[in-house]
Order: structure tokens, then C-alpha cells, then sequence
């Protein structure tokens, strides 16, 4: 057993491996645990002849620490030439590909979170409405004039697809005992041609206060909040008067965007008392507000994104930006 | 509705500049959609709500202004004349059904000269939007636009007979002043005489009875009519005018006899006529109703504090006669004038209160109950979908829920089970969409251009034609993803570990039968017996339709159902000794499943096994191998060689017992 000629049959070889893998290969075939040449000797040990026996484990595992060695150095100089050999930092980093949540998700949550903390929660509901809460129930009877703003499609005569998201207001009051504070975010549809600004289905985050103790004022200090909230510090909001059949008295609210000046996005007011009896609520016993609002004109303005049709067109290039 | 300043300042003073004008109108709640000059004239196009017709009207307006600025109102005296000494002409009118036209002025006009508008007249209608045609039908527009009361004038010799008001009969028809016939539908309002219907009422007037230069006589007909039964005379016709505009509202139901007199008045001073017949008014007068309201309901529901003054104040200003109920201090009595038609009950006399006030002066408030009423959602588990599925990767999108049979047919679906809308307005948006997966494949079809692999998932309901226990179609919400340029096990991977982030454990994954859109590599998914949805490859048919040429995968599942699945997941610490790891070569049948080796090796091993890995799959010499890694452990003690070699012959012989040949090297 020459261990010398062991070492420098490794010396050579491992002069001529480069890569890894060829690395890897010949600390297979040198210190591998069951065919490797270091362990094998080690087995033969025991049977070599007594006087020859003393020291031999010492030399080989002398051997086997100068191999490591060797093999550590060698791979950890692979390790070294991966990094670039000037400590050039103006290199452009790797480009990562990660997972996304659309800028819709981002702007409903925010929107959910600055309503949390005036207590309100949520709640969703069906979108294939039955004209009933959609309109009935909301103050609005067959053929009521009002529903000729509200391009509404229909499956059937007494099955449409819902026009906003008040169609929640009802169905979530005849579930839920007052007091409720509760948004209902969603998506709704208007039978419209689509452009830049209009798509047939869009959403819509209405909002609910029913208590019994509630105001216009405190409907207008919760929109003001909210407008602070998200458009930041200088925001505020200007209100108008409106006709909705299912508040009143109804408003329209403009909020004060920083550098877009007044922008139209709410409409709101105190909860009609027939919307209240139509949920089996006393109006004597309760008041309540609610408000309505477009999350697709939120996020454009947050982004500054001009054209609605590029949220549902879902280019990768776009969503990458979120 | 448009109309000139110059008009409005007939009837109320205006100072202030046109667009501090505008502002205050909106403001307390009448919207100017545009402000246009031409010279020294200001144009105001208003929109107005449905409920106030009242302010489809140039008087209307000027009433609005004077109640905002606390400036009087002065409108036009009527016809002081409504009697004759003796009849010349006369005309009968009969009206069967009062629910149709509940009331209504009449007369008979005479010693007409139609010609054109004098300037003013023509002037201030084309101002208005509306184009001058002579002086009668200009002279009826131009009350309509000044009181907002439509009407309508018959030349008197084209009738003959009875006038007879009813509904009409499914198919009759009627050439409308525009030239156009009219084919009726069942239910709308006409008049006829004894030959022949001679108006479409409320929308537009008869050819066979219009005013035109030879006109000496008119009869003048300022009606009521039933709302609903213009509107849908007016809908099922597409015929809209000015007129069936306010005719289709609810109109004041004192105003026919004044607009009858101002109309008569201006005919006199502009065509010579004279009133050659008794004016008949049917309904009327119209009693006005009234109110009790209490002070402390306008101060509670809008939350300022306002003194019972300012309340009487405002409200006498809009034209509602208030009194004091002497018995009852916190109440007040009030006379609702005809023409506010929307007044209904006492919380719209609240919105007159703030509108009036201004809004913009409320203080702003919060509402004062200790924040959380209720207790928000335990967990926003849709939130917790969305994150998981991002954390993996996977790219989130917003498709569209309303889609096109070509869309559909592409994915193989046959449009024949969706539900559809019964009035499409584009071809693009007529079905609602049965799965996820088609706006999935639409969205990475936009991107496979650009992107070699990518990987999307939307949260969003689907439709299903059949009908539910409340009475609507199913439209359950889903969870799907899409994998583009991923095989098979990646993209189970993926939903393995989504599962396993909302703690849904005990996952099967089965063989199915083929299943439009998926092709043929199918899985069912399941959780403790309960199916979640599917995992499976795009069939190529369907991924060529939407240029996309990689391998795809695709997965659904149902939101609720993974609700009712998740867990809390509880933590498992490291195991405390060493992990012993070993390969296993095995050849196996082509059709061995996986998971019934997985199961074999449970079996050996016992407790001992800590983790199984599938390495490596390929074939030698035609037959299937694989190798596996198997990692042991043992909760208390280090696994010594002699424990593993009994643990690997229990493996070894279980393997052996399904049929698997292990070669261990």
C-alpha cells in the first residue's frame, strides 16, 4: 500500500478537475463512504499483518485531511470565480419574477382598512340579483324613472345582474340586527358601451351605517376621514345635494385630490326609512347612512392609469408594477 | 334642460356671476351639467333628478334661485279672461278611464294667425334648445319650458266629432307630426275623434290634426296624464320629446289651468287668437297636502343644530306654508305646495332643510359609539387566498365576468349551459362566465408573447344556469390559477402548498374522467372525503385557439368549501436527532401509483418516516424507475445502522408485497 502514490495520483487528478461536478466526482472516488480508496484501505486494516497495522490509520487519515483540503480549497475557489472579479455594484441586479396581487385587491383593502377603523366590516353578496333588492326593496317599484340611470341587464323579468352594490344593503340588515357598520365591495354591471371610462361590469364599494343614533354629519365627518385617509392630509370633501330613492336626504360628494383638484366619487345619504322598513328595521328605533363609491376610479387616480380597460386586460407588464 | 339667463332673470333677481350661480344651484342640489356663452347671453343646461319635474321649468329654477338667495318670485299673472258671453265653438271630450288622464284644461282658440315667432319668442326657444316653427307650436313649447306643463294644440277643423281619450289596441297605427307611422302597442294613451286616432298622447301629436298655415281654430288640450303609461308607451316606442319627458314624471296637478291661460294670454298677444269657448278644467283645483313634522327629527338626522325659525324660514322660502302647533312644541304643520310633487313624508322635508342650508356648512363628526360595534370577520380569508397564492408565485388578475360565445367556444364550452343576459348591448358581453379558467387562458393568451412562463390566479365568481333555494342561479365563488410553460408536478407542487398554507391537510388527488376545459391529465381534489375542484393540463385544441403552444395547467376550487377546510396550522418542531437519509432504486409497473408506494413505505417504516421524495423518474431497459429519497427519524433516540437496516428490510419487504422491485445499489 503506497499512500504516496495514492496522493499523487489525486494531485494530479485533481489538477485537472475544473467544475464542480468533476469536484464532487473525485471526492467520490477518493473519500466515498462505501467505494471510495481512503475508506476501502481502512477496511483492509484489520487484516493486514500485526506488525504492519501500527500507524497506518494515522497516515491515511493524514492523507484524507490533505485531500479535503485540497478539494475544500478547489471548491471554494469555484465559489469565488462566480462572483464578478472587479466588485463592479453598478451591475444591474437579477431580475426576480414573484407573485402579484392586482392593484383592485390593493385599493379594496386599503379602502377596507381606513373603514375598519371606524369599525365598519364586510360582507359580499350575490351578483345575479333578483330585481327585488336590487330595486324594489331599495325604493325604486317597476318602471320607477330612477332606473333609467341604471342600464340594467337582465337574465329575466324578475332576474337582472345587480346595477351597484346597495343590493347588499337589505340582505345583510334582514340577516344582521342593528347596530351594523359594514362595506360591500363587488363587482356590478351598467349595460354600457365600454370606453375609457366605462366597462359593462365594474366594482363598487358600498358602504353602511345603521344605529340608533347616526347623522348626516357623522356621514360627512366619515367621508372626510376617509378622503384624508387615502388622498392624504390636504384632501377634503365638498357635498352636493342629489336625489337617490333609497336616501334622503341623498348627497354627492367630491373629494379634493392633491393635484387632480375636485374629483366626483361618491354618492351617499342618510338611509331611506322605507329601505329600513322594507329589512324589517323600525325607523323609528334606528337612523342609518350609507355610500357608494367606484374603487376602479380610485386606483386610476392613485396610479394615474387613464384608461379603465387596462385593470381587466391583465398585461404582465402591468401587473408587474404592483 | 337648457335655458338663458336672461330668461330666468324674468322671474328673480340674479347678481351674482354665472359660475358662483352654478355652484350654489349644485350645491343644494340642482346639477348644471354645462355653462355656455353666446355674446352677452348665458346658457345653463341643467340636469335634473326624476323626482323634480317641477324643475324642468324656467319658473322652476327661478324658484330654486330665490328660496337659495332669500330673493322674491315673480311669475307671469295668468289669463284674466277664462269665460266667454256666448260659445262660438265648442268641443266635446270624453275621457272614459280617469285613471288615465286624471285632469286637464280645454278650450277652443279662434281667430288664429299662424306665422312665424315674433324674434324674442324664436330667440329665446332656439336658445332653449328647441327649433322655432311657428308662432302657435312655439307659443305651447314655450309655456311648457316656462312652466314645465306640456300640452298640445288640435287644429280644430280636422276634428270631427267627440274627442275620445283611451288606450290603445295592440297594432294600431298613427302618422306622428314627424312623418313617421307609428305601430301602437297595447296600452298607450291616444285620442280619437269620430274617424280617426288623432294623437299619440304625451309623445307627439297626429299629421291628420297638426296646426299648420291655414289654421284658423285650435283646440288646446293641457292634460295630466298617467305617468306609467307614458313612460312605457314612450320606452316601447323609443320616442322621446320633450314633452313625454315631463309627461312621464309627476307633474303639478294645478298646473294645466295656468299653462291653459298664460298659453291663451300669449296667443292673443302674439297670433291675434281670441277664447271662443268656456275653459273646461276636470281635477281641479287640486287640494294641497300637508305634514306634521317634528322640529327635533330635521336636527337629529342631519345632526346640526338649527333653530325652529331657520327651519320655517327655509322651508317658507321653497314655497311651504309652516304652522306652529301650539299643543305639540316639538312639531309644526305645513302645507305642501302642488308642485312638489316628491314631498312625500316628513323625512323630505329634512332634505329640504339641508340642501337649503348647505351642506357645506354641516360641521363634520364621527360616529360617536365606541368604534367596533360588531366583530369584524375572525380572518379575512379571502385575503389569506390571495397571499398564499402570491407568496407561490402566481401573478393575480381581474378578468371579465361578462364574455362572448366566441370566447367560449374556444375554450370548448358550449354556450348552451351559460347563463346569458336577455338584453346584450355588444356581442363581447352576453354570458356570464361558467369558470375562471376562460378569462385565465384570455389573460395569458395577452401575455404569452412576451413572457415564456408565467403563472396567474383570480378569485371571482362563476355562473351556472341552475337555480338555487332563494330563487337565483348558482354563482358560487372560485379560487383558479393558470400555469403556463409548467409540467405537471410543478404545478401540483404549487397547489399542494397552497392547501397547505390554509391548513388543508389530508389531500387526494384522483384520476378523473375528461372534463371540458381541462384535457387529460385530470385531478380531482379532495380534503377528507370532501371534493375542493380540479387540477389539470389545457388541452392542446383549446391552448392552439389562444396561441398558446407550452405546456399548461390550470386549477379551480371552490372559495367556500376551502373556507369550511382551513385550519389553524400548529407548529411541529425539528426533530431533536440526527436524520438518517437513504436512496431506494425501484423498478415498478407502468401502472403503479405513487401513492400506494408512499403508502407501502408508511407501512414499513411506521413512525420512522420522516419525509419521502420522489428524485428521479426514467425509464431503463423499458422498464419504469424510480428513485426514491427517504429520510428517517426517530423522535427519542439516534437511529443507529442496526435500526435502519431493520426499518429497510420492513420497507423493503412492503415494496416487494405491491408488486415493485427495489434495487438498493
Amino acid at each position: 500500500m503506497d499512500l504516496n502514490k495514492i496522493l499523487s495520483q489525486f494531485n494530479k487528478e485533481s489538477h485537472q478537475a475544473q467544475s464542480e461536478k468533476e469536484i464532487e466526482a473525485l471526492r467520490i472516488k477518493y473519500l466515498g463512504r462505501k467505494t471510495g480508496i481512503l475508506p476501502k484501505l481502512t477496511e483492509r486494516i484489520p487484516r493486514l499483518p500485526v506488525a504492519q497495522r501500527k500507524g497506518v490509520g494515522t497516515e491515511i487519515r493524514k492523507l484524507r485531511s490533505q485531500i479535503e483540503d485540497v478539494l475544500y480549497e478547489k471548491a471554494k475557489g469555484k465559489k469565488e470565480s462566480a462572483k464578478p472579479s472587479a466588485e463592479d455594484i453598478s451591475v444591474p441586479g437579477s431580475k426576480i419574477e414573484t407573485g402579484s396581487l392586482h392593484p383592485m385587491t390593493l385599493v379594496i383593502e386599503e379602502v377596507k382598512n381606513i373603514f375598519h377603523f371606524l369599525g365598519f366590516t364586510w360582507d359580499d353578496g350575490p351578483e345575479v340579483e333578483s330585481d327585488i333588492y336590487n330595486f324594489q326593496k331599495l325604493n325604486m317599484p317597476p318602471n320607477h324613472p330612477a332606473r333609467d340611470v341604471q342600464q340594467t341587464y337582465y337574465i329575466n323579468e324578475k332576474i337582472i345582474l345587480r346595477t351597484h352594490t346597495s343590493n347588499m344593503q337589505v340582505r345583510y340588515l334582514e340577516k344582521n340586527k342593528p347596530p351594523v357598520r359594514v362595506l360591500f365591495p363587488g363587482r356590478a354591471y351598467r349595460r354600457d358601451m365600454p370606453d375609457a371610462t366605462h366597462l359593462p361590469s365594474f366594482y363598487q364599494i358600498e358602504g353602511l351605517l345603521v344605529d340608533n343614533k347616526s347623522s348626516l354629519t357623522d356621514l360627512l365627518g366619515s367621508l372626510d376621514y376617509f378622503a384624508k385617509a387615502y388622498f392624504g392630509k390636504k384632501s377634503k370633501i365638498r357635498v352636493y345635494g342629489h336625489n337617490f330613492p333609497y336616501t334622503e336626504p341623498s348627497i354627492e360628494v367630491e373629494v379634493y385630490h392633491p393635484s387632480k383638484g375636485w374629483i366626483e366619487i361618491l354618492g351617499a345619504g342618510m338611509v331611506h326609512p322605507n329601505v329600513l322598513r322594507n329589512a324589517g328595521v323600525d325607523p323609528q328605533k334606528f337612523r342609518g347612512w350609507a355610500f357608494g363609491m367606484g374603487p376602479d376610479r380610485l386606483l386610476m387616480l392613485k396610479y394615474e392609469i387613464a384608461d379603465i380597460r387596462t385593470l381587466y386586460n391583465n398585461d404582465i407588464r402591468f401587473l408587474n408594477q404592483f | 334642460m337648457r335655458a338663458p339667463i336672461s330668461w330666468i332673470k324674468e322671474y328673480v333677481e340674479i347678481k351674482e356671476p354665472a359660475e358662483k350661480l352654478a355652484e350654489d344651484l349644485q350645491f343644494s342640489g340642482t346639477k348644471v351639467e354645462s355653462i355656455a356663452s353666446e355674446g352677452t347671453e348665458v346658457i345653463f343646461d341643467f340636469e335634473i333628478t326624476p323626482n323634480r319635474p317641477d324643475c324642468l321649468s324656467v319658473i322652476g329654477i327661478a324658484r330654486e334661485i330665490a328660496a337659495i338667495y332669500q330673493r322674491k318670485l315673480t311669475t307671469p299673472s295668468a289669463f284674466s279672461v277664462t269665460s266667454v258671453e256666448k260659445e262660438e265653438k265648442s268641443v266635446q271630450f270624453e275621457v272614459a278611464d280617469k285613471k288615465l288622464c286624471s285632469s286637464y284644461s280645454l278650450g277652443v282658440i279662434d281667430y288664429v294667425k299662424v306665422g312665424p315667432s315674433p324674434d324674442w319668442l324664436a330667440k329665446r326657444l332656439e336658445k332653449s334648445g328647441l327649433r322655432s316653427i311657428n308662432n302657435i307650436v312655439d307659443i305651447t313649447n314655450y309655456v311648457m319650458l316656462e312652466i314645465g306643463q306640456p300640452m298640445h294644440a288640435f287644429d280644430y277643423d280636422k276634428i270631427s266629432g267627440a274627442m275620445n281619450l283611451r288606450t290603445s289596441k295592440i297594432g294600431e297605427t298613427l302618422v306622428t307630426l314627424d312623418g313617421v307611422k307609428r305601430v301602437l302597442p297595447a296600452g298607450a294613451i291616444i285620442i280619437e275623434d269620430k274617424e280617426k286616432i288623432v294623437d299619440l298622447a304625451g309623445l307627439m301629436g297626429g299629421e291628420n290634426s297638426e296646426v299648420d298655415e291655414s289654421t284658423q281654430t285650435l283646440i288646446l288640450h293641457v292634460p295630466l296624464y298617467n305617468p306609467l303609461a307614458i313612460r312605457k308607451a314612450s320606452q316601447y316606442l323609443g320616442l322621446r320629446s320633450e314633452a313625454s319627458n315631463r309627461f312621464e314624471k309627476k307633474l303639478d296637478p294645478n298646473a294645466h289651468r295656468y299653462a291653459f291661460e298664460r298659453t291663451a294670454q300669449l296667443m292673443g298677444e302674439v297670433a291675434g287668437a281670441k277664447l271662443v269657448s268656456e275653459v273646461t278644467s276636470v281635477g281641479y283645483p287640486h287640494k294641497e297636502g300637508s305634514l306634521v313634522v317634528p322640529f327635533s327629527l330635521v336636527s337629529e338626522v342631519l345632526g346640526i343644530s338649527i333653530s325652529k325659525e331657520q327651519i320655517k324660514n327655509i322651508l317658507e322660502r321653497l314655497g311651504f306654508a309652516t304652522q306652529h302647533q301650539v299643543d305639540k312644541a316639538d312639531e309644526f304643520k305645513l302645507k305642501v305646495p302642488t308642485f312638489r310633487t316628491d314631498i312625500e313624508e316628513p323625512i323630505d322635508i329634512v332634505e329640504e332643510v339641508g340642501r337649503i342650508y348647505g351642506y357645506n356648512n354641516f360641521p363634520k363628526t364621527l360616529p360617536s359609539r365606541p368604534s367596533v360595534v360588531q366583530f369584524p370577520r375572525q380572518t379575512d380569508f379571502e385575503g389569506k387566498v390571495r397571499r398564499a397564492l402570491a407568496l407561490l408565485g402566481l401573478k393575480e388578475v381581474y378578468t371579465g365576468s361578462l364574455t362572448s360565445a366566441k370566447i367560449l367556444d374556444r375554450a370548448g364550452i358550449r354556450v348552451e349551459n351559460c347563463l346569458k343576459v336577455a338584453n346584450r348591448l355588444v356581442i363581447d358581453y352576453e354570458y356570464l362566465r361558467p369558470t375562471l379558467i376562460v378569462g385565465l387562458l384570455l389573460a395569458s393568451s395577452a401575455n404569452i408573447e412576451r413572457f415564456e412562463r408565467f403563472s396567474l390566479f383570480e378569485v371571482g365568481r362563476i355562473f351556472e344556469k341552475n337555480i338555487e333555494k332563494n330563487g337565483l342561479p348558482s354563482q358560487p365563488k372560485k379560487v383558479a390559477g393558470i400555469f403556463i410553460n409548467y409540467d405537471f408536478k410543478r404545478a401540483k407542487g404549487i397547489v399542494e402548498n397552497f392547501l397547505g398554507k390554509l391548513g388543508i391537510g389530508s389531500l387526494e388527488f384522483m384520476a378523473t374522467e375528461n372534463n371540458s376545459p381541462y384535457g387529460s391529465t385530470i385531478a380531482k381534489i379532495s380534503s377528507v372525503n370532501k371534493s375542493i375542484g380540479m387540477l389539470g393540463s389545457i388541452e392542446e385544441k383549446i391552448l392552439t385557439s389562444y396561441d398558446i403552444s407550452a405546456s399548461t395547467y390550470a386549477f379551480e376550487l371552490d372559495f367556500e368549501i376551502l373556507r369550511s377546510l382551513q385550519s389553524e396550522r400548529k407548529y411541529k418542531p425539528p426533530p431533536k436527532y440526527p436524520i438518517v437519509k437513504e436512496n431506494i432504486s425501484l423498478f415498478v409497473n407502468q401502472n403503479t401509483k405513487f401513492s400506494n408506494i408512499r403508502k407501502a413505505i408508511r407501512k414499513g417504516a411506521g413512525h420512522s418516516l420522516f419525509n419521502l421524495t420522489l428524485l428521479e423518474e426514467k425509464s431503463v431497459k423499458g422498464k419504469r424507475s424510480l428513485l426514491l429519497g427517504i429520510e428517517y427519524f426517530d423522535l427519542f433516540k439516534t437511529l443507529e445502522r442496526r435500526h435502519i437496516e431493520v426499518i429497510r428490510e420492513k420497507v423493503l419487504k412492503e415494496l416487494v408485497n405491491i408488486d415493485t422491485q427495489p434495487r438498493i445499489s
